[in-house]
């Protein structure tokens, strides 16, 4: 069988930088095809240049055996290939309706008409979702079925995905494994991005890995088992370093430097109570919905608590009720978000910058420093936190997904701050960086601060944390020791 | 400045307030500890524990004070015409007895200090110069009425130290919010426990300097350990009802004025008894449990902490358990023993079993 997309020798130059370099790559009809690497590998640029994003240096694109330039992503689309994106393309304040046929309205539209139309093609597709909803109004899972509905509208054959399940509930990840079998029976061939190794393994037919631009082998996923992928994603055995050895002992709790007591907000945390203590890490595991992370945007002042019988939150033994943000990095707390691409970093701007934008909120009244001190600060940070980048004045979009989160550690660090809540961070992070990232939060630890770590990657907060907080429903649950805990017991406090 | 001008309206107002009390966590991790502790020995009545000179445990049971064998059984020691409240032995052996309104020391009575009565003392303590420190909880309702001086909001407890060569007795602090127990540590500092404002202070030239704010119970007595820490002990956990009733001035009134007292809103040293005690949302048995982690009418707990005041780890029994109500706890080697008033009963853990089970995190 003869594919339907096929690369050749396909190399792509940013800045004499080889992003990807000489890749011979081949999809076959109704084929799952996975694409993996660490972040950095190539991956996004090679799937870039397949939906006309981004344009070749060199090299060729045959589809359906016949070699075709894509210079811009609206060629692709004509030539039946479309890509969806971690962040969705579609426009939330319009109706799904609305969205599917956004650029391809008539000049005089019906409304019924275009609803009834859509409706028909959702059923089709077998995808439930009303068309007459607005889109800002669905979950991550529905709004990738109306964006996975806008392609096949447009007669997509290859519809290639970055990262689609990063930022769904198990649940919405169950249903989109679905979506993807439903297309695979519809001939359309899918090439598939991910972290998520299991996610490979489970839907894929074939594998794909990728590093430092080169491709390092494709075979039958049959053939692969996740040290295999490992090993052949970061050249090194990383699993077992990351994950594998049971802790065996925990640092003893300092000073008890946060402490929430009887928390509300909204229908979102429910009465809920939780210290942290010096010197420690302070897991925190829950389902998505258990109000973790509104929970610790209320102690760095992001979100306000209720107003009545909200409950309270003393910071080293204080009172305290933050209006803004900053108040709180002024009393000594970072908060790093769990949306790096939306809440913690400007894109546009320079590592320096970005890092220099996170003292400011940390000095009053103060609104400027010398060029020369916002070079050293920045440079310190980088070389601090390891951030690598192709060059000194890199924008932080440029860079890696892992080194962008320690671009963002590293603006929340320059603030010394004594409390330090990491929300999910590594949560679209490649398995060498997750390394580093882990490194940074120990050292923390080890200095003596304040650390929370919010992680719905059960590994994970097991593996780093001294004391392991459990969140239902609004409120945190039940404490472990990570000596103790298992997996099994995490998850039935988390569910039960 | 707006801060400060929108934080003193919401004082006035009362805008944004919150009844919260703090969460068991960390050091105060909850556990079974206490429930699953042997017990050496059950008698209704039990109140106080103390080390005699000959490193034999007594025990204030009624109106008398007992000695404990190792193997649990009881002796008369002492026999009074009152239920003794405390119980402690003054540094050259003299046993000491709290009356609630009087201290008997050697068979010598003080019934005042400072020309004010005692009324309800609850706690005493010997210091190495040969003083006793006496926690005298209240000035206007006895011991065995601690409640009522809680819904009162009772802030009349004094400490005082008596001079056993002297005779002297000094008030080292006045106007605490229940004095309920008193210890000098190895650094010769003062340490009282106030239970209604949930605190542990060191006493300082006459005044509480706080050491240990916002615990989640309410505190009761102490004990020095070896290394220079103690063991405190809370005789049951606050509770967002019972703060909700403190802050009901007219609600209280009326509670005190028309209901039984053992069926108060209010902290209790034992329940699960009678059905007509009163429960917080939550506290409601499900296919005939009560969640261990409902707000607890009742609870046992004792906290260890260092000479820093920093909580090293802690002993519980939980909600639905039986041990509650722990007013007193003494270590003698490796052995702990607890007093569990709620039951009625006095408790031995090991203390190296404990630091043990929380250092590797089997304290499930």
């Amino acid at each position: 069988m003869s594919p339907i997309l096929e690369l050749r020798q396909l190399t792509k130059v940013y800045a004499r930088v080889a992003a990807v370099e000489s890749i011979d790559f081949a999809l076959m009809k109704g084929e799952v095809h996975a694409l993996l690497g660490e972040n950095g590998a190539g991956k996004s640029t090679l799937t870039k240049m397949i939906a006309g994003v981004v344009a070749p240096t060199s090299g060729t694109i045959l589809l359906d055996g016949k070699d075709i330039a894509l210079r811009t992503p609206s060629e692709a689309l004509s030539a039946g290939i479309a890509m969806v994106f971690q962040e969705t393309s579609l426009v939330p304040s319009m109706t799904v309706a609305q969205n599917l046929f956004l650029g391809n309205e008539r000049f005089f539209n019906r409304v019924r008409g275009i609803n009834i139309a859509a409706q028909q093609f959702m059923q089709s597709l077998s995808f439930q979702v009303d068309p007459t909803v607005l889109v800002g109004s669905l979950g991550a899972a529905k709004k990738q079925m109306v964006e996975i509905a806008r392609a096949m509208l447009l007669k997509a054959r290859i519809v290639v995905f970055d990262e689609p399940t990063a930022t769904l509930t198990p649940e919405e990840k169950a249903h989109f494994f679905e979506l993807v079998n439903t297309l695979k029976q519809r001939g359309v061939s899918v090439i598939f991005i991910s972290h998520a190794l299991e996610e490979a393994l489970s839907i894929s037919d074939r594998i794909t890995i990728l590093r430092d631009g080169r491709l390092v082998v494709t075979d039958q996923t049959a053939n692969f088992d996740r040290a295999r992928i490992v090993q052949a994603m970061v050249g090194r055995t990383l699993s077992q370093e990351l994950y594998g050895t049971r802790k065996t002992t925990v640092r003893p709790a300092g000073r008890r430097v946060l402490s929430v007591s009887n928390l509300r907000v909204g229908n979102v945390v429910k009465n809920n109570s939780l210290s942290v203590f010096a010197g420690q890490i302070t897991g925190i595991f829950g389902l998505v919905g258990s109000g973790r992370t509104e929970t610790f945007k209320v102690v760095a002042g992001a979100i306000k608590r209720d107003y009545t019988n909200g409950g309270e939150v003393f910071l080293e033994g204080k009172r305290v009720r933050y209006r803004v943000p900053a108040q709180s990095v002024r009393d000594g707390v970072a908060y790093i978000t769990e949306d790096r691409k939306i809440e913690g970093f400007f894109e546009t701007m320079s590592i320096k910058s970005n890092i220099f934008i996170g003292l400011l909120a940390k000095l009053r009244g103060k609104f400027w420093l010398k060029g020369s001190e916002v070079d050293k600060v920045g440079d310190k940070w980088v070389k601090s936190l390891q951030v690598r980048a192709v060059s000194k004045g890199a924008r932080v979009i440029e860079l890696s997904g892992g080194n962008q989160q320690k671009a963002v550690i590293a603006k929340s660090l320059v603030q010394e701050p004594e409390l330090i809540i990491f929300d999910e961070p590594t949560r679209g992070v490649d398995v060498g960086a997750i390394a580093e990232i882990h490194q940074i939060i120990n050292r923390l630890a080890d200095e003596g601060k304040a650390v929370v770590v919010i992680s719905s990657y059960l590994p994970e907060v097991m593996q780093l944390s001294d004391r392991l907080l459990v969140a239902r429903q609004g409120k945190v649950v039940e404490e472990f020791s990570p000596i103790e805990a298992t997996e099994e017991k995490l998850m039935y406090a988390a569910v039960h | 400045m707006f801060d400060a001008v929108s934080s003193l309206i919401s004082s006035v107002f009362s805008r944004g307030s919150s009844l919260s009390v703090p969460i068991l966590d960390g050091a105060l991790k909850p556990n079974n500890m206490i429930e699953i502790a042997t017990i050496v020995a059950e008698r209704q009545g039990l109140e106080d524990l103390a080390l005699g000179p000959d490193n034999t445990l007594y025990a204030a049971c009624g109106q008398d004070v007992l000695k404990l064998s190792d193997a649990g059984d009881f002796t008369v020691a002492a026999h009074f015409d009152q239920p003794v409240t405390a119980l402690a032995f003054t540094s050259s052996g003299e046993l000491a007895a709290g009356l609630s309104n009087a201290v008997v020391i050697g068979g010598r009575t003080l019934d005042s200090a400072d020309g004010k009565s005692f009324v309800s003392v609850n706690a005493l303590s010997a210091t190495p110069d040969g003083g006793l420190l006496i926690a005298d909880g209240s000035a206007s309702r006895p011991y065995a009425q601690w409640s009522h001086d809680l819904m009162e909001g009772g802030r009349t407890g004094r400490l005082l130290r008596h001079d056993t060569a002297s005779g002297r007795t000094t008030t080292l602090g006045s106007g605490l919010g229940y004095a309920f127990g008193a210890m000098a540590d190895a650094r010769g500092r003062i340490l009282v426990s106030e239970s209604w404002r949930h605190r542990l202070s060191v006493i300082e030239n006459g005044r509480a300097r706080v050491a240990v704010p916002a615990l989640p119970g309410y505190p009761s007595r102490l004990a020095p350990t070896q290394d220079g820490g103690f063991w405190l002990t809370l005789f049951s956990c606050r509770t967002q009802l019972v703060e909700f009733v403190l802050q009901e001035d007219d609600y209280r009134h009326e509670m005190m004025r028309s209901i039984e007292p053992k069926y108060w809103v209010a902290p209790a040293l034992s329940s699960g008894d009678d059905y007509m005690e009163p429960l917080q949302g939550g506290s409601v048995k499900q296919m005939g449990i009560l969640k261990p982690w409902a707000p607890p009418r009742s609870y046992g707990l004792a906290v260890r902490f260092n000479a820093d005041f920093l909580p090293l780890y802690s002993v519980h029994s939980r909600t639905g358990g039986r041990n509650h109500g722990i007013v007193a706890v003494v270590q003698r080697g490796d052995d702990l023993f607890l007093l569990s008033k709620g039951a009625g009963r006095v408790l031995r853990l090991s203390a190296s079993d404990i630091q043990s089970a929380w250092a590797k995190g089997t304290n499930e």
